[in-house]
This record gives structure tokens, sequence and C-alpha cells, in this order.
């Protein structure tokens, strides 16, 4: 399966919940790669702390160049033995963990048809090896994006399902902003199918992902004045009626991640003792986490409704 | 031109790739399916066997290339010439891509990239070198650290196999993850009557595998089928050894049998060392068999498997279930 992670606007936690769900579906037992394909801004090195590629990788080896046919094959970074917090090993039970980074200084780039050639390539290759390929893609309608619609509309027979994950922030201009991204007149469903894919088809393969929500009625917001609360509470039914009017609704929703206090602070892995033990961050998060991860090969979490 | 096209020095070195995969397809292919995913050029033909196992062959894809050649001391060396590649199907299930070129010293006279294509073309899978680098520093150079600008075989090879998995009479099935393997192989001339070192084989970091051999070079065709059987059987141990690994792992004790079926219906029995091999060198094997000890290993594993089938048997029975299918399986082994 290969699922591609974008988002209207920069800045919603499109990369650092997508890693964090690369990590957990590997800690469930599946051989997991990551693709930074955020070529403006390659950030999973440094979310997964592996210092050697936090920008990006230095070699000229990055996905960048494998697709300017620079490198005939991407480097691989595996994470278990090369992330800061890791004990250099995979963990008992664990899938493999794989990141293929960009290349530092890499930019936006015009798309060729060689490219689209070897990033169909790619995945066909990936697909051998690893049951999920995470696509971290940049933000808003990018070549980038555009190269890797392409290339998957195109995997040939039997070929590997592809899902779209959108992140938007539970805000009125993110919840208008991930509609126009995917159901606006150059959306990725317009898009979709002008590749040939059917429109329904394209529609039941994206979904969205609210990312740093705070529910009115969360612990964090117990401090509030009584007329604070109640206008978070008008807000938060506000936003539900505008997504669900915007086709952002539940039955569109794959998942919500809420704020967390690390992640506030800190792009980086939440591990399980970084809630159990040391307690900074909130097990909720976790949790979102790990559902989202399971969710991806659920078909019913898919299909119209 | 006529002195052109005489033959050049011997060559005194054979670098082989390979690149070992499952096919994209459901279950194996027949012969006749193998022959047509393997037809990259109309007019030559695919070879194929079926006893003791199938395997088929492409005809060679010849292409040129004029590079650095890989030297260990960081020597520079050029290399002007071909490199030849198959691809290669074994019991219609295994995938494979091989590169490989022969490493000859430059010849005298006109130098070799003033010498028109066509004089290279006529040696098919024949580098000839230009500066100096012996045969020691090249194969350590090729089997270490791969450097940009410098001849690539793993391209070369990854690209066919590439294409080989494109093929669009494959269904695209994929019935189980597995890791394409890397597999190097660089062999040192003795002429026909030398006395050779025993191959070393090695493992790297990044899980390239290396296999140094000292032969006689007469034959590059041969030496290239020992190598793709030896990479294929090297990708039968991995892909197995991981797959029986992961059953000691926690979390996963429901959903074992159903993970190995695929393996034990359709990988096990390819396992059959040397079949394809030329009996002169079936010294390479036997050395192979001692150390590592490809056999061993490989008895190890279907042990291994075997105990978890009987035990997947028992505890059927003992909760009342029919085990049919776990029954099934054990009559692979
Ligand atoms: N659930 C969350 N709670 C709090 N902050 C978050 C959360 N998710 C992401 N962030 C923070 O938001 C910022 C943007 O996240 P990032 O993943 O880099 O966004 P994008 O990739 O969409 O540009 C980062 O500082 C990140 O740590
Ligand atoms: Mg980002």
């Amino acid at each position: 399966m290969i699922v591609l992670a974008t988002s209207d606007k920069g800045g919603t936690g499109r990369s650092v919940t997508t890693t964090n769900v690369a990590y957990r579906r590997a800690l469930q037992g599946d051989d997991v790669c990551f693709l930074d394909f955020d070529f403006g801004s390659p950030t999973a090195g440094a979310i997964l702390d592996v210092e050697s590629v936090s920008r990006g990788i230095k070699m000229g080896t990055g996905l960048h160049s494998y697709l300017h046919g620079e490198t005939a094959e991407p480097a691989r970074i595996d994470v278990w033995r090369h992330a800061g917090w890791s004990g250099r090993r995979r963990p008992l039970g664990a899938g493999r963990l794989v990141l293929l980074p960009g290349d530092e200084g890499g930019g936006e780039f015009p798309v060729d048809a060689a490219m689209i050639e070897r990033c169909r390539q790619l995945f066909l290759g990936l697909a051998e090896e690893f049951s999920i390929i995470l696509v971290d893609l940049s933000a808003g309608r990018s070549y980038a994006a555009e190269l890797v619609q392409e290339a998957t509309s195109n995997l040939g027979s039997g070929g590997e399902a592809v899902r779209w994950l959108v992140f938007h922030r539970w805000t009125r201009q993110h919840i208008l902003a991930a509609h126009g991204l995917v159901f606006g007149e150059r959306g990725i469903v317009n898009n979709g199918v002008q590749l040939g894919i059917d429109r329904e088809v394209m529609e039941d393969s994206i979904r969205f992902v609210r990312t740093a929500v705070q529910e009115p009625d969360s612990a964090q917001l117990s401090l509030l004045r009584p007329a604070q609360a109640s206008w978070l509470q008008r807000c938060h039914e506000e936003l539900l009626e505008l997504a669900a009017r915007r086709r952002l609704g539940r039955s569109m929703m794959i998942g919500a991640i809420p704020l967390d206090p690390v992640l506030q602070w800190r792009e980086q892995i939440i591990r399980d003792l970084d809630v159990r033990s040391t307690q900074i961050a909130n097990p909720e998060t976790v949790a979102a986490f790990e559902d989202l991860a399971s969710k991806l090969t659920q078909q019913n979490y898919w299909a119209a409704v | 031109m006529t002195g052109d096209s005489a033959p050049g020095p011997r060559p005194t070195l054979l670098l082989v790739e390979a690149r070992t995969t499952l096919l994209r397809h459901s279950h194996a292919v027949n012969p006749d399916m193998a022959r047509e995913i393997l037809a990259f050029t109309p007019a030559a033909s695919v070879r194929t066997t079926s006893r003791p196992l199938a395997r088929a062959v492409s005809p060679d894809t010849v292409e040129g290339v004029y590079c650095r050649l890989p030297s260990a001391a960081g020597r520079r060396t050029d290399g002007i010439g071909t490199v030849a590649s198959r691809g290669v199907l074994i019991g219609g299930r295994i995938a494979l891509a091989s590169s490989r070129t022969l490493i000859a010293a430059g010849r005298p006279g006109v130098p070799a990239r003033r010498r028109g294509w066509f004089t290279h073309l006529a040696n098919p899978g024949v580098l000839e070198q230009i500066g100096r680098a012996d045969d020691d520093d090249l194969a350590r150079g090729f089997t270490g650290p791969s450097r940009p600008g410098v001849l690539d075989l793993a391209a070369i090879a990854s690209r066919l196999l590439d294409r080989v998995q494109a093929a669009t009479m494959l269904d695209g099935t994929i019935p189980l993850r597995t890791a394409r393997t890397r597999f190097r192989f660089a062999v040192h001339d003795v002429g026909p009557h030398g006395s050779a070192p025993s191959p070393s084989f090695t493992i790297d970091d990044a899980g390239v595998r290396t296999l140094v051999v000292h032969a006689a070079l007469d034959a590059p065709e041969q030496l290239a089928t020992l190598c793709e059987e030896i990479a294929a059987h090297d990708w039968l141990l991995t892909t197995m050894q991981r797959l029986v690994d992961g059953l000691d792992e926690p979390p996963a004790r429901a959903g074992r049998i159903e993970r190995i079926a695929p393996a034990v219906e359709q990988l096990l029995h390819l396992w059959m060392p040397g079949a394809h091999s030329e009996p002169e060198l079936s010294w390479v094997w036997s050395a192979l068999e001692r150390r590592p000890g490809f056999s061993r290993q490989w008895a190890s594993i279907v042990a291994r498997i075997r105990n978890e089938l009987d035990l997947s048997i028992l505890r059927a029975l003992s909760d009342g279930a029919e085990p049919t299918h776990q029954a099934r399986l054990r009559r692979e082994l």
C-alpha cells in the first residue's frame, strides 16, 4: 500500500504525524518505508532524529537526485539503526523502518516523462519489499505532488493500493483550504479523473486527518472562564458544521490527533517511554497515532459510506 | 582498421553484479510465459531448461560504457567497452538480473578511446583498461562501498530487473514481501592450470554480499551462471531466514501459519545448489558449503518450519479443529 500525505498549507503537522504513524506501523510489525518528497524542506531526518540527514542527505544520493537520474538508487537509512533515540537495533517484533531522505538543498523542479517513469519504478521496487510506503509530499499543489500522483496512477496490473491522507488544522481557513486541495477545480480528485481514475474510486481513496485538535471538553481547557468555554464550544460546533458541508465530515475523516505539549515544542517521534516513564507526552496522542496507523489498511474506513 | 579487431590482451578479472527478487506474480510462471517475459530482443531467443529445475535465461543486452573503474586505492583508471546483462527466471518464481564485464589491459597501438565503438561492441562484455591499477585493487574497489561516477554494474542490473518486473504478462501480485538482494562477484584469472586460493564470502553493513573467487576465465558465461545460481540461493536463504526469525518475536502468534504458507508453497522446493553450474565449478559450491555453510543453514530453516507446522497441527487437533491446511503444507517439506 502506498500512502500519500499532503496538505494545502505548511505547518499543519503533516510531517510530524506521518513520521509518527510510520513509526507506530513498524512497531505493529509491518515493514514500512518513509519517502521524504517535500523537496523544499526535507524534515523527516530531523523528526526521526537521524543526525546525518537532518536537513536531507548531503551526498547527492537522495530522492531528488534519483528522480533527476543522477543516482541509480536513492539512499536508504535504517531508522532503527541510526536514529538518536533508538537502541541501534530493531525492537523485537517490529518490522523494518527505512527512510529514503530528500537531498539537502533540493528544491522544486518541473517534471518530465523520464522522472515520472523513475518515480513509478521506485514505487514498484519498494512494493516488492515493504507493505506500507508512506510518502510525505510538500504543501499545496507542487511538482512533486503532481509527479507522485501521475506515477502512482499507473502502477500496472494488480497494482498497489494508493491512498491519500490530507492533513489540516482545526480552523476555518484550514478546512476551506483542505476542501480546495481535494475537491477544487484543479484538486486531487479532478486530477485523478484526468489521469483515468474513476471519480468514485478517487474519492474513496482520500481521507482527512485533523491535527493539533483541542476538543472543547479536553482537560487542558478545564481552566477556561465560562465565557471562554462556551465561546469555544460554539466555535467547535461551527467548525463541525463547516467541515460537514465541505465534505470533510465524519465519514471522510480518518483521524484526529490531539494537541500535544511535546509536539508543540519540538518536532519528534513520541515513544511509549515519553508517555509512561517521563510522562511528558499525552497517552491520547500515542493512541491517535496508533489508531491512524492501523486504519491505513482497514478497508471499512476507506469504502464509500 | 583490421589491426583493431585483433584479439587484445587476455582479460584477467571478471566482475559480476546480481540482483535478485521474487517475481511480481501470484504463482510460478510456466516456461512459455518465462520466455515471453525475458524476450527483450525480438530476434534472439530465450534459453530454457526444465531439469532439475526450470530456468530461463534472456539473451544478453549489451551496453557501452566509458567510465572510471573502481580502484580501492583511488587511482585514476578508466575503462572503455561494454557490459553484458541478462535476466534469469528460476523455478518460474525467482527473478534475477546480472551484469558482467571482463577487465582486460589496454591494447598497444591506437588508444582505446580513439577506436570506434564498433570495435568495442565486437567484444561484448569486455572493458579495456586505460591507466594503471592492478586487479586486486580493482576487485577490492568493486566489492567495497560504491562511489559516484564509477562503473556501476548495480545500476545496470537493477534497471534490467525493473524491466523484468514491469512485464505486462505479470499479474502484479506480491505473495510475500522480500527485499532485493545485492550480490557482487569478482573472479580473478588463474589461467587453465593455476592453483586457486579458496573463495571468500562476506556480507557488509549495507547487506551487500561479496564473493571473491580465483578461477580460469576462459568460460565467463559459465562463471556468470554460477554467480547467478549462488545469488539465487543466497536470496532464498536471506528471505527464509528473515521469515523464521520473525516467528520467534512477540506479537505475532496468530497468523504465523499464514505468514509462512506462501514461502512453503512457493519457495522451499527451489533449493537445489549447483543444479545448473558446470561440474568443473562444483568446488566453489563445496567451499560455500564449508563456509558459511549454505545447506546447513537451509536445513535448520526447514527444521524450524517443520516444527512450527507440527506444533500448529497438534494445537489444532487439541482444539478439535481439522488442520488440513497445515497438513498440506507439512507434506511440502
Ligand atoms: N499534534 C500536535 N500537537 C502540537 N503540535 C503539533 C502537533 N503536530 C504537529 N505539531 C507541530 O506543528 C508544527 C508543524 O508541524 P509539521 O509536521 O512540520 O508540519 P508540516 O509538515 O505540515 O509543514 C511543528 O512544530 C510540529 O511540532
Ligand atoms: Mg513538513
